[in-house]
């Protein structure tokens, strides 16, 4: 071992420990980028000797220090623990959000809601039932059943605005998803090319994987480790991306509530392709634009038909001011559709007893089964009642989902953040470690040239 | 566990955030005094509040329906009442017609003449009307409860079916009676036995004393009509007390499903934002410090 080659190790050293410093800064300088995972710098010790033969003797000590390799720190479980719960949360949050619309919409308890209209038509019958020639009386009639049908429709028109929206806003997320599928595959290819070459992959790994996390909210997609460092994208257990080829996914199916229950919105692969389970938002907005928004529109047809049929078949038993027999108050049987027919306040069937000759009776009794009407079971309000109820009921499960995906959700991350990111004390105290290991080497360069100027400069003078 | 800065930084965001939800949702509880402000707040109590907001509702129109009732009621009763004292006058001129011997011609015509013009006031009275109906009309659509047809002879021209109000989910009151139960059938009604008595002192005094019986008779029909409305009108008197008592209910029942509970709202408002502050604080002392302040 020659003095020159002690140099040689402390130049390892040097180089070593300011390698440390670098990757230490790297880590502080990303303290809060979002999907930054630590790095670490492989410290080996160098050695000349690696194969022994017969005879062979090695005094070397080693020659310094190895430091190519600089590490991800991370969990590969945890990571997929992660994207699973995201894609967890943005779903269940995409279905809070919409019942949240919904409550919205319906915007009960109140005294502006359709059941506060149905309410004002009950007491405008009473009203009838107790003054029947009265003009006023049926004019209030006329508006209350007007305002009552107007408010159904314009409910039935705010579900299906929500849904046109919902879907909208599905197709416009999954632009992005495409865009986001084709720069995996990108990255995947440039990782392979930088493997293959023995370079550092690390930023470009960290930009897949953000990638990758952004599509575990929006699709709810998995990744499966392929060769040379790529990862093939999954949805569901279809390939969206396999190495450096990037399919497409698109949104079809029904463009409209009327049209889902015969045709569902369904995700598929390419265009018109085999369909695909996704989770994420995607997968959540799907869901309310196959169940949820449907369900809740069903429900308004519901109370739209039973109003206009028990209120039409209970009129067609009475008599009108003039004598003649009753005509039905609504024409239509979906809440969008539902409208007043009878424009002429004299024809409101208020009396169930016929005509004595040409006297018109002026009773008020079929006025009155109508005031009623709503208390009966089964009758229009009472399956309003039931569908606001059962829409506050699946809203409350709905947004406690959120609230339990996300505490896990936060656990998930807790627990990479755990191992993946960085901690400055810890940055801190290596900073300090490296510094003085750069110190120590860089004092061992020192005492090398100490010993080769007293080698040197000192010696062969005896007797100058 | 191994903790970062940023976990850190992140729980205590998430902690602080949800303090400051609940402080938000309790203090907009607390300044509009409603609990209950969309349906999955309280599921079972939204459909309670609807139906209560609904019954509420209708209870104030039970009400009004009450009052109505009452109105024509109690103008069915003052008909009734003026028509039995008219009646009884009618009853005081035969007893004059019959027992006083010396009354001369005119004497007769006069009695005859008065008798005449309270039958006209008793079909005045029989055709009065509250809000465009004639109150012993029945459910007719014309104005006339009784109507003078050629020659004088006045005949029922409403129904018989009387008008029928609601007062309270279960219970419907007849407002009024048939003017044929309070004044007699068509050919024998109070009206035919007037003009027979006014026909009488013109032609046969002597007839009158058989006309008292008859007269009894109608009188006592109208007695009858008249407990008839007053039976109906002390019913409405007990329906409008255990209306506004439904009402007191019904609000009291409402309000306990909308409206907060005040002592409770505050206190745990209190609470939250006591919590919400040692959030704060706490989060300001860990987030403060990190090795880098101690090295130099």
């Amino acid at each position: 071992m020659s003095g020159f080659s002690a140099l040689n190790l402390a130049n390892s050293a040097l180089t070593a420990n300011q390698r440390a410093l670098e990757v230490t800064g790297q880590n502080i300088a990303n303290v809060n980028t979002e999907g930054y995972t630590r790095q670490r710098l492989e410290l080996r010790a160098g050695n000349t000797a690696q194969t022994y033969t017969f005879y062979s003797q090695s005094d070397n000590l080693g020659d310094g220090v190895n430091s190519e390799t600089v590490s991800r720190i991370r969990d590969a479980f945890l990571e997929r623990r992660g994207l699973a719960e995201r894609g967890t949360v943005a779903s269940t949050t995409a279905v809070d959000t919409a019942f949240d619309q919904l409550e919205t919409s319906f915007g009960e308890p109140s005294k502006t809601g359709v059941q506060s209209l149905l309410t004002a038509t009950s007491s405008a019958w009473s009203q009838l039932s107790a003054t029947p020639k009265d003009s006023a009386a049926r004019e209030a009639v006329l508006a209350s059943n007007r305002s009552l049908a107007s408010s159904l429709n314009g409910l039935a028109a705010s579900v299906d605005k929500q849904w046109s929206n919902t879907r909208g806003g599905t197709v416009d997320v999954l632009t992005e998803v495409n865009a986001s599928l084709r720069e995996v595959a990108e990255l995947n290819d440039a990782i392979r090319t930088a493997t293959v070459q023995n370079l550092n992959t690390n930023d470009l790994l960290d930009q897949r994987d953000l990638l990758v996390t952004k599509l575990a909210a929006t699709i709810g997609a998995s990744t499966v480790d392929g060769p040379d460092g790529t990862v093939n994208v999954v949805v569901g257990s279809t390939a969206v991306v396999t190495g450096n080829g990037a399919s497409t996914v698109t949104l079809g199916g029904g463009v409209s509530l009327g049209a889902v229950p015969a045709t569902p919105v369904v995700l598929t692969l390419g265009n018109g392709g085999p369909p695909l389970s996704p989770g994420g938002s995607v997968g959540g907005q799907i869901k309310v634009m196959n169940e949820v928004l449907p369900s809740y529109r069903t429900a308004l047809d519901g109370v739209a038909a039973q109003l206009a049929s028990t209120v039409n078949t209970a009129l067609s038993t009475g008599f009108d001011q003039t004598g003649g027999a009753g005509g039905p108050m609504f024409t239509g049987t979906t809440a969008a559709t539902l409208t007043v027919a009878l424009t002429d306040p004299a024809r409101i069937a208020a009396a169930a007893a016929g005509p004595v000759g040409a006297d018109a009776s002026s009773d008020g009794r079929l006025a009155d089964r109508l005031s009623v009407l709503g208390q009966a079971p089964g009758s229009a309000e009472t399956l309003y009642r039931g569908a606001v109820t059962r829409l506050g009921v699946e809203a409350g499960s709905a947004t406690r989902a959120v609230a339990s995906a996300s505490a896990v959700a936060a656990q998930v991350d807790l627990a990479r953040a755990s191992v993946s990111g960085v901690n400055l004390d810890e940055e801190m105290t290596n900073l300090m470690v490296f510094k003085q290991s750069y110190a120590a080497a860089a004092r061992l360069v020192t005492a090398i040239d100490e010993m080769l100027d007293v080698l040197i400069n000192r010696t062969g003078l005896v007797g100058r | 566990m191994r903790m970062t800065h940023r976990s850190i930084a992140d729980s205590n965001l998430r902690g602080i955030n949800a303090n400051l939800v609940a402080v938000a949702k309790l203090q907009q509880q607390a300044t509009s005094g409603v609990a209950l402000n969309r349906p999955s707040d309280s599921p079972s109590g939204t459909a309670t509040a609807m139906r209560t907001q609904g019954d509420l509702a209708l209870n104030g129109r039970y009400a009004a329906n009450a009052s109505l009732a009452k109105t024509t009621l109690s103008s069915a009763d003052a008909a009734l009442d003026a028509m039995h004292d008219q009646l009884s006058m009618v009853r005081d001129r035969v007893v004059q017609g019959a027992n006083t011997g010396s009354l001369t011609a005119s004497g007769f015509e006069a009695l005859a003449l008065e008798v005449d013009s309270l039958g006209q006031g008793i079909l005045a009275m029989a055709n009065r009307q509250v809000g465009g109906r004639p109150v012993f009309g029945g459910t007719t659509s014309g104005s006339q409860a009784f109507t003078a047809g050629a020659g004088g002879v006045v005949t029922f021209g409403g129904r018989l079916d009387v008008p029928e109000v609601r007062v309270s989910p279960t219970e419907v009151v007849q407002t009024g009676v048939t003017g044929t139960s309070a004044l007699g059938p068509d050919g024998a009604n109070v009206f035919d036995l007037v003009a027979d008595i006014a026909s009488d002192l013109r032609t046969d005094p002597g007839a009158l004393s058989a006309r008292l019986a008859q007269l009894d008779q109608a009188l006592t029909r109208l007695s009858d009509a008249r407990t008839v409305v007053g039976v109906r009108a002390a019913r409405l008197d007990t329906v409008v007390v255990l209306n506004a008592e439904t009402e007191l209910d019904l609000s009291g029942q409402l309000s306990s499903v909308m409206n907060i509970d005040q002592a409770k709202t505050y206190t745990e408002l209190a609470m939250r934002e006591y919590g919400y502050q040692a959030a704060l604080s706490a989060s300001a002392k860990t987030l403060q410090t990190s090795l880098v302040d101690y090295l130099r």
